[in-house]
């Protein structure tokens, strides 16, 4: 291979197309962060696509991990915070990808970003908005055994910490209102009893909603979704219940909005329509003027709608509200020419006349005769209180909402008779039905069918009425109006005073100068052919209903603001959220599951008949708060977010956006990887457990949050059915793995399970825990010792059966399960909790994703990948880690996610730097010789410190501390604002000590530090007193103490503060190339990985020939001929131009550090290189065990099982055996699982299957350890009929040599209870795989730790799985822990890529935190060499200690960690830890205790 | 009772035991005020002078967590 294109520039000819520099990670779990981790390092640009609102995956939802029960989050959190701050690394949360083109090198992909309606930019993520949330739902992070609000943050430590809202978008009642009022919003607050917020949300849509509260036509309520189950939202009485709170207990006064536009506007007509413009436009600013033609304000709402509907104060309300911010009413002022008042000076001229009742004629014979009135005119004359007289017998003739007023009215103006005359029968009438009803109740009398035929009159005034029977049918009449048509000879009379006609109310422009009557409108922007003048009204932009009036206000004050501002008059519409759509069938299964109950609705109460009918009262009374809050209570919150908006007003910073949309974005990557991760099987489906029935079952994720400090009960285990303490617990095994529907062992759940229950132990000695299994999988390093500890020392009892149904009972809810244990005998126990290990399963929403960009999965959704490239999908370019690949624990997730990394690295390795950006700082000002000045910013954090303590005080305290020369509080320290600003006071005060009173330094110390840096002062002149975390929030109900103790943090923070030096890092120049110890599989591996990155590799064989172990394996078990893999690798190596390899050879010396190592390699003549190199990988293999047991090396028909698959390879067909033994668990087996005899025994029994179908096989075993797919071939080989027989630690089986020469193999088995002994022709040994000779040797050489089995020790077994705790030295395959050759080649791309993480930084930076010698004061004890974890410290002999002594300890900046525990430990105190000194920590503790002693020093640490 | 105002100092490992007061500050889980964390790199950091120390500054009592 030549690389030397990665090196230099293509020179002269055609262009080369560079590949983009940058890596797309899909999902941003362990695997997805460690995997943007190294290839952000490396120098690539990482997009982190997360479907959450925040990353960290399933990790962050566990409580501890397994094998050391360390606590998850404390693992997981440091790398959340790496990868948020990560400057190669954009996280972009809520965010599918949607398509893939082009090919590797350059993918362009395509993003769905769905909106968290909360800017991350922005947030602070104090929490305020989640605080005043109505809305709550069940919490998915803590699996439903928790609600949280709309306005959440995943989990407390998520990153980005911004919080984020949950909105399926609009509910379908705010979209049905024409004026969009946010019904879901006011209706969730009432719910909780917010009613003053509720009424500012009822304002921000609707400035009429005391009217529309009263008299709305409610389309909401028709679009309710509880209407399709049920009566809808009483919506309306809602409404009318806050505006009659309000007037009742008093509300905010309405104070004038202040002028910021110099324009006026005049709105002709104070309708609804023309208030509400004008309630806009001044609110905007803008004065404006209100012309009405009428004595009164109000327009249809005063004079068309009776009192006993909609009371004159009630209007009145809503108009003094409007009128109160500010806008000028102008009453008895019609006008007719519009253009004059723009003549005047009216920078617009908005026509808002609406709607109006036409007096129009009735069109009947004798309509001229006194007493017969219009309704609109009979109307306006009661409701202004001009007077109007009707007699004793009034005729309302016409079926609209018009007509029963007018009757009612009639009747309450004291009508001894009022007849309605309707030409429809009932259902067909524009009136509602309950109207119809109501009037009829009043005494009206109604003529249905029949319609008025001509008026009779006694000497000019009113005497009589002809009315007829109505027939089916409709006839057209001369004037081409529509009637019924009548029924002949059905005539009759009825004898009135007077004769009220109401017809249909329209819009019309007549009122104008007839120069007006052409007048085109624009119905998108109401504007008109007159610059300047604005139409609501006429017959094209009128409205029918209040509602649609105000909404036709909001749209004219918005364009006319348009307008004003010179903004875009067309194509403003914004892009709108989705309305939000509910199956019927959704809402019955969640009234059938439980989860809804359905409850009456709820009806206001109405005025008793006999004040009805005599008084113009109210007649619909208002809802009492009980009845408000239970029918508000009924909302079934369909849009989640309700956009009540109080997280709007609440949130400090101006963060939030409720009109954030979904958007598509496209990104340029070179190579995509995909970490999706899984979800655990949905334990409903299992159905004889019960899930979801009995509330005493659950799952091990919802055990796991039970278990978590930081869980729903903050780690109390208790019954979800009556919140008990259980004291039997039983963990069922194998849900969703290893059944007929999952034909794969999903690797996790026997250890997950172990350690829950351990973890329960811990937390409550005495339970009683029960775990019901197949086999124990405890596969992996530590995991078996994990196992035993459990069972012996935690007194877990392990049973092995399959538990096929559990029974609840009803009373208790404790849970029966019934089974057959290992001796066949039937069993019955009781639990108060059974725990179901659900295993792993590949989401929908990922199968989707794969099915969108091409990539290959098998039938369960899981991802295909390639032979010789284990982590190479289908479709080149992309990569696949994690359970997605199958399922997998934290530790290999990982160690594949580094590998991926490489392998997505080797792609784009040209276009390393080229899309980062380092940050550039200026120089840093030196601040030697300076006295402290001392610069203090005490954060309120909104509420969350300021709330709780007073913050002023701790401010003005600290003016009064030496050394303090500035002092202030701000509202959000970290806003983006506050950071500018803390760099400018630093320059301009000329600070040089800077001390954050906020929250935690663990997240946002490296935020300050930027603004010391920025203003170019040294980032370790900073301290932190962590006022929120330590103090506020955790002594919440003591404001003084809390006071009291932030002043003491922050005394304490200033003293450490004048006491801190600038701590400079230096720079080292790097060795970019490799060192790789180890030609098997694992090294060449790593050395491929490394020299297609870029980087130079010396690759280090001790053997003639590069191989390593997979020179002796031959039998595949997934179809990839190991042979071939070989074969590939060694062609690979050899002819790479980066890799140069030495066989034969050793490393006799290595000395130097990360980064500058030099090491001899010594070949078996004797010969020396020196190379000099920057990173170190061990990759030196194993061996298998050839111990004595079982009489191995008495007979040789008694095999090792390496030595098996040799013989199966070579053996011609006729010499196979017929009968064999295999025996596993041999030797040091018993002390740690293997690993991968299980499963080479499985594959080799199989083979022996296909080669011999006749071959009788015996697999003696303890447990069958074949995780993950190799379950497969467990079930294959127990198809091609290999026979299983379990043995226990006590019952081991025997091997002998029968006296006539045969082999004797006996054993018990267990489930048979009976002997079992077999004669076969060859007996095979599963003989573990063990450390090499050598082992020990090599980790001395190299200073690196092995375990207690000679394999050697990562960092962390979890999250550094592939390092070792010596800087700049990493491990790859069996001298880690045996391991499959597909695991190997992943794990040898890990360390690569590790290694390369080191080798791509441009230099070492080295210093900050570090501990430093005095060696004049060191005696050379060697405390610091044997305590330090890292094994940093050396003795120099160049050093003079103390005494003059030669020889004194010396601690490589390079490779000191600072975690101080040499300095601790140092008994001469020759070692001071840089940042930490004893000076430094002595002056907090004074501080707290003698502050007054504080006296001005110079700070020299 | 009259109210004894102690001082009680907390060293802790920032990798650990501060992060998990951290969270207790999330989860508004009250403890006494007189407790005042100071951060660690590592507990391996406090030695046993500096407790000693801080006792005799008056300090009445020093937890170390890590």
């Amino acid at each position: 291979m030549d690389h030397s294109q990665n090196l230099t520039p293509p020179k002269g000819g055609a262009q080369k197309i560079l590949p983009v520099g940058a890596v797309l990670v899909v999902g941003g779990g362990i695997a997805g962060m460690q995997a943007a981790l190294d290839l952000g390092d490396q120098g690539f640009k990482v997009y982190i696509v997360e479907e959450k609102s925040a990353i960290g995956g399933r990790m962050a939802q566990l409580d501890k991990t397994f094998p050391t029960n360390d606590c998850a989050m404390c693992n997981i959190s440091p790398k959340l915070v790496d990868t948020g701050r990560h400057p190669n690394i954009k996280i972009l949360t809520n965010t599918d990808l949607l398509d893939v083109q082009g090919s590797p090198g350059n993918f362009t992909v395509s993003l769905r970003r769905r909106p968290r309606y909360i800017n991350t930019d922005i947030c602070v993520g104090c929490g305020d908005c989640a605080e005043v949330c109505p809305i709550s739902l069940p919490d998915i992070f803590e699996m439903g055994l928790k609600e949280r609000k709309a306005a959440y943050r995943l989990y407390q430590q998520a990153v980005p910490a911004a919080y984020a809202i949950d909105k399926l978008g609009t509910a379908p009642c705010r979209h049905a209102c024409p004026a969009d009022q946010r019904a879901q919003g006011y209706i969730s607050l009432i719910a909780q009893g917010r009613y003053k917020e509720a009424f500012r949300v009822i304002k921000e849509d609707n400035p009429f909603p005391s009217v529309c509260g009263r008299t709305c036509h409610h389309p909401c309520e028709n679009k309710c979704t509880l209407g399709m189950v049920d009566h809808p939202v009483n919506i309306m009485a809602l409404k009318r219940f806050v505006m009659d709170y309000a007037l009742a207990y008093g509300r905010d006064r309405v104070e004038p909005v202040a002028r910021t536009r110099p324009e006026w506007i005049a709105v002709v007509g104070a309708g609804p329509a023309g208030l509400t413009a004008a309630h806009d436009l001044v609110k905007l600013g803008y004065g404006v003027t209100v012309y009405e033609a009428l004595p009164v304000p109000g327009g249809m709402m005063r004079v068309g709608i009776p009192a006993h509907r909609l009371p004159k104060g009630a209007l009145q309300q809503d108009i003094d509200d409007i009128l109160a911010l500010g806008v000028v009413l102008k009453t008895n002022s019609p006008v007719k020419n519009p253009q004059e008042l723009l003549n005047q000076g009216y920078n617009a001229v908005c026509l808002a006349t609406g709607i109006s009742m036409p007096e129009h004629s009735l069109d009947l014979e004798g309509e001229d005769a006194e007493g017969v009135i219009p309704a609109a005119t009979f109307l306006r004359k009661v409701n202004i209180g001009e007077p109007v007289s009707i007699g004793e017998r009034v005729a309302v003739i016409g079926g609209g909402i018009t007509a029963m007023d007018t009757a009612a009215v009639a009747r309450r103006l004291g009508a001894e008779k009022v007849y309605l005359v309707l030409d429809r029968p009932r259902g067909e009438l524009p009136a509602y039905q309950w109207e119809i009803a109501a009037v009829e109740a009043e005494g009206i009398d109604i003529y249905e069918r029949t319609s008025a035929t001509r008026i009779l009159s006694e000497n000019g005034s009113v005497a009589a009425i002809e009315l007829a029977k109505t027939g089916k049918g409709m006839v057209t009449g001369q004037d081409g109006r529509k009637r019924p048509r009548l029924e002949p000879g059905s005539e009759f009379i009825l004898e009135v005073d007077t004769v009220i006609g109401t017809v249909g109310q329209y819009s019309d422009l007549a009122y104008l100068d007839s120069h007006y009557e052409d007048l085109t409108v624009n119905t998108e922007n109401l504007t008109c052919d007159i610059p300047g003048l604005f139409v609501v009204g006429g017959r094209k932009t009128g409205a029918s209903y209040i509602i649609e009036a105000v909404s036709l206000g909001h749209k004219v004050a918005g364009s006319i603001d348009r307008y004003l501002s010179g903004s875009q008059m067309k194509g403003f519409e914004r892009a709108r959220p989705p309305v939000v759509k509910f199956d019927r069938q959704e809402i019955l299964d969640r009234i059938s599951s439980g989860e809804l109950t359905l409850r009456e609705r709820v009806e206001p109460g109405l005025l008793s008949m006999e004040e009805r009918v005599t008084s113009f009262r109210e007649v619909v009374l208002g809802l009492t708060e009980h009845q408000a809050r239970a029918e508000a209570r009924r909302c079934l919150q369909c849009g989640i977010c309700s956009e009540c908006l109080s997280c709007e007003y609440a949130c400090g910073v101006n963060a939030i956006d409720h009109n954030m949309v979904e958007r598509e974005e496209q990104l340029q990557v070179g190579s995509i990887l995909l970490a999706p991760g899984f979800k655990p099987y949905n334990a409903c489906l299992s159905e004889e457990y019960g899930f979801g029935r009995f509330p005493n079952v659950i799952t091990a994720l919802q055990f796991e949050r039970l278990l978590s400090a930081s869980g729903p009960t903050m780690g109390h285990i208790v019954r979800p059915s009556d919140g008990k303490e259980p004291q039997r617990i039983a963990f069922l095994q194998c849900v969703g793995s290893r059944d007929q529907t999952h034909d794969y062992c999903s690797s996790v759940c026997c250890m997950y399970a172990t350690k829950e229950a351990i973890m329960a132990k811990e937390h409550q000695p005495g339970l009683d825990i029960h775990v019901f299994m197949m086999d124990m999988r405890a596969f992996s390093k530590g995991y078996w010792n994990y196992y035993l500890r459990a069972r012996d020392q935690y007194g877990i009892q392990y049973t092995r059966c399959r538990a096929s149904m559990l029974h609840e009972d009803e009373k208790s809810f404790r849970l029966t399960l019934k089974y057959l244990d290992e001796a066949n005998t039937r069993r019955e126990e009781q639990f108060d909790l059974v725990v179901l290990s659900t295993g792993m399963e590949i989401p929908e929403s990922v199968r989707a994703l794969t099915r969108r960009i091409n990539v290959e999965t098998d039938q369960y959704g899981f991802c295909k990948t390639e032979a010789f490239n284990p982590l190479q999908t289908s479709r080149p370019g992309v990569y696949a880690v994690g359970p997605f690949r199958e399922p997998k624990d934290i530790p290999e997730s990982v160690i594949e996610a580094s590998g991926a990394a490489a392998a997505a690295s080797c792609i784009i390795a040209e276009s390393r730097h080229s899309l980062t950006t380092p940050v550039e700082y200026p120089l840093e000002r030196d601040v030697s010789g300076e006295e402290a000045r001392i610069g203090v910013f005490v954060c309120h954090c909104g509420s969350n410190i300021a709330g709780f303590l007073d913050v002023e005080e701790v401010t003005e305290h600290t003016r009064r501390l030496p050394g303090v020369v500035f002092a202030e509080s701000n509202l959000y320290s970290c806003s983006q604002d506050s950071t500018q600003h803390i760099s400018e006071v630093i320059s301009e005060i000329g600070l040089n000590r800077v001390v954050v009173a906020s929250c935690t330094p663990l997240t946002h110390q490296p935020l300050f530090q930027d603004c010391l840096r920025r203003a170019g002062l040294n980032p370790f002149l900073f301290d932190m007193a962590n006022i929120r975390n330590q103090c506020s929030w955790v002594h919440s109900h003591d404001r003084q103490a809390a006071t009291t103790k932030a002043k003491e943090l922050v005394q304490m923070s200033v003293a450490r503060a004048r006491r801190l030096t600038p701590r400079p890092l230096v720079t080292v120049p790097l060795e970019k190339s490799a060192l790789v110890v180890g030609g098997g599989p694992a090294g060449m591996s790593a050395a491929l990985s490394l020299a297609g990155s870029g980087f130079p590799v010396h690759l280090v064989e001790k053997k003639p020939e590069l191989g390593g172990n997979l020179n002796s394996v031959f039998v595949s078990i997934n179809g990839r001929d190991p042979q071939k893999i070989r074969e590939r690798l060694v062609g690979q190596v050899n002819s790479d131009d980066l890799i140069s390899v030495h066989l034969n050879s050793q490393v006799s010396e290595v000395s130097g550090f990360k980064g500058n190592f030099c090491s001899t390699i010594e070949n078996h003549n004797g010969d020396q290189t020196t190379i000099s190199h920057g990173v170190i990988i061990l990759a030196t293999g194993a061996q298998e065990y050839r111990g004595p047991d079982y009489n191995y090396g008495t007979d040789e028909r008694i095999l090792t099982m390496g030595e098996f698959e040799k013989y199966l390879a070579d053996s011609p067909a006729g010499r196979l055996p017929g009968s064999v033994v295999i025996i596993l668990c041999v030797g040091p087996a018993e002390r740690y699982c293997s690993r991968i005899c299980c499963t080479v025994a499985i594959k080799n029994a199989i083979r022996l299957k296909e080669l011999n179908p006749e071959a009788e096989i015996t697999i003696i075993y303890k447990d069958i350890r074949t995780y993950g797919f190799k379950e497969r071939l467990y079930t294959h080989a127990r198809q091609a009929g290999v026979i299983f027989v379990r043995y226990e630690d006590h019952t081991p089986p025997r091997v002998s040599t029968e006296e006539n020469g045969s082999l004797l193999v006996q054993t018990w088995d267990p489930v048979l209870a009976l002997p079992v002994v077999i004669n076969p022709d060859q007996v095979v040994l599963g003989m573990p795989v063990i450390p090499n000779a050598d082992a020990g040797e090599i980790a001395s050489l190299f200073k690196v730790p092995i375990d207690e089995d000679g394999f050697f020790k990562e960092a962390h077994v979890k999250l550094r799985p592939v390092d070792f705790t010596t800087e700049g030295v990493f491990m790859a395959g069996m001298a880690h822990y045996p391991k499959l050759l597909d695991e190997t080649i992943i794990q040898a791309q890990a360390a690569a890529s590790r290694a390369a993480s080191v080798l791509s930084q441009r230099d070492l930076k080295v210093g900050g935190r570090i501990a430093v010698v005095d060696e004049s004061l060191c005696t050379g004890c060697l405390t610091c060499l044997r305590i330090c974890p890292f094994q940093v410290p050396l003795i120099k002999s160049n050093l003079v200690g103390t005494g003059n002594i030669i020889g004194a300890a010396y601690i490589e900046p390079a490779t000191c960690q600072g975690c101080g525990t040499c300095a601790a430990e140092c008994p001469a105190q020759a070692i001071q830890l840089m940042h930490y000194t004893d000076y430094q920590m002595s002056a907090m503790v004074a501080a707290l205790i003698k502050p007054e002693l504080i006296e001005t020093v110079t700070g020299d640490g | 009772m009259e109210e004894i105002a102690l001082q009680i100092l907390a060293y802790c490992c920032e990798h650990c035991a501060y992060a998990a007061a951290d969270l207790a500050g999330g989860l508004r889980m009250q403890y006494p005020p007189q407790l005042k964390i100071v951060q660690l790199p590592c507990s391996g950091k406090l030695d046993t002078l500096m407790a000693l120390r801080a006792m005799e500054e008056g300090v009445d009592g020093v937890m170390v967590a890590g």
